[in-house]
């Protein structure tokens, strides 16, 4: 192969994996990072999957629980313009989280017992996870 | 397990046909017990902030709230390099919490997330509060700068002019609950009067005369009977 014509190809492949991925060894992804903690007796778990070992992404909190929760991603770390949003906000609801120069911050609130999801979208990926409210 | 919750049950129905008759027959109905001054006296003086650390409470909540009470909240807004915003109040659960205006009313057993909010929903703090269901009146005395001295006694020995000043607080397993509620009280007998204080929750137990009185409280279901006995 002539040097001129590897040099294209080499810089193709880069371009192509760029426009996938930021990293090259990870698929996009976007996942819920919890900065609050549930009070004494009560439960709020916010668990990401993990196929090696394997676990899948779930949330379980306890009813009446509030939890304050960012977005993060692998594109931008902190997602832009994350939307956060529960199948039945009656069961588990989702309210934007005001701190001063912070973005992407929601409060999740428990309010009754049962089952729902949780879909967290960024522009870098999306997320479903399976939710269980559970009574105190 | 369940024998208990029934002769509970029974007893607080009893109860509370007894404090209806005790409202109407000595019209005590609106008096307050609990913590004095809101909770500002006898209780926690370190205000209690939500977990962001971005709105506080002026007073402490180290305790659970006693079922069927409320708290009057005073929000203190912590936000640096802003100026206080309008502040809301809810709740993660209102068979636990509720709001009426700027009271929390503790009306189911549990926990829920008490929500600081601005005026467009978004939330700017929030604090989990307990509600729990006393099992206990104690009547505690203060003395006149507000320091809590303790339980009084079962029986107590006055001289005429002597003055108790008291409060009435609602406990859990040897665990004071927060939040006042309508008292009802009676006296039963001359020897001592009880008037409320010009703080909402400390009363004034004067011994007027010679002999021996039973001072009566109720509130929450519960009742409490204190001995006073008042020598010449």
């Amino acid at each position: 192969m002539r040097p001129s014509l590897a040099i294209v190809v080499v810089a193709l492949g880069f371009a192509g994996l760029g426009a996938n991925d930021c990293d090259p060894q990870s698929t996009d992804d976007v996942s819920i990072y919890t900065f609050t903690a549930a009070p004494l007796g009560a439960s709020a778990l916010v668990q990401e999957r993990d196929p090696t070992i394997p676990r899948e992404a779930r949330v379980q909190i306890t009813a009446g629980v509030a939890l304050a929760v960012r977005c993060w991603d692998n594109c931008d770390y902190t997602c832009v313009e994350p939307r956060l949003v529960s199948a039945d906000p009656s069961t588990l609801a989702v309210r934007p989280l005001l701190r001063p120069g912070m973005t992407g911050e929601f409060a999740l609130v428990a309010v009754k017992s049962g089952s729902t999801t949780l879909t967290l979208e960024s522009d870098c990926a999306t997320k479903t996870y399976p939710v269980e409210v559970i009574a105190p | 397990m369940i024998g208990r919750a029934r002769h509970r049950s029974r007893r607080r129905l009893g109860l509370a046909a007894a404090l209806a008759v005790a409202s109407a027959a000595c019209g005590d109905a609106g008096e307050v017990g609990g913590r004095p001054g809101g909770g500002t006296i006898g209780g926690q003086t370190e205000p209690e902030c939500g977990a962001l650390k971005q709105v506080c409470l002026a007073v402490g909540i180290d305790a659970p709230l006693a079922l069927g009470g409320g708290m009057e909240l005073i929000v203190d807004f912590r936000i640096a390099g802003s100026a206080g915003d309008s502040v809301a109040l809810d709740v993660a659960d209102p068979e636990v919490l509720g709001i009426d205006g700027t009271r929390l009313e503790a009306d189911g057993p549990g926990m829920s997330a008490l929500l600081f909010t601005d005026s467009q929903g978004r939330v700017l703090d929030f604090l989990h509060v307990t509600v729990a269901t006393p099992d206990e009146l104690r009547i505690l005395a203060y003395s006149r700068n507000g320091d809590l001295l303790g339980p009084v006694l079962d029986h107590v020995t006055l001289l005429v002019g002597d003055e108790v000043l008291v409060s009435v607080e609602p406990y859990r397993a040897a665990q004071p609950l927060l939040g006042s509620f309508t008292l009802q009280r009676e006296i039963e007998g001359a020897g001592v009067t009880m008037i409320p204080d010009a703080v909402g929750g400390l009363y004034r137990v004067i011994a007027r005369t010679p002999g021996t009185s039973t001072v009566t409280v109720r509130a929450l279901g519960l009742e409490r009977t204190w001995t006073l006995e008042v020598l010449p």
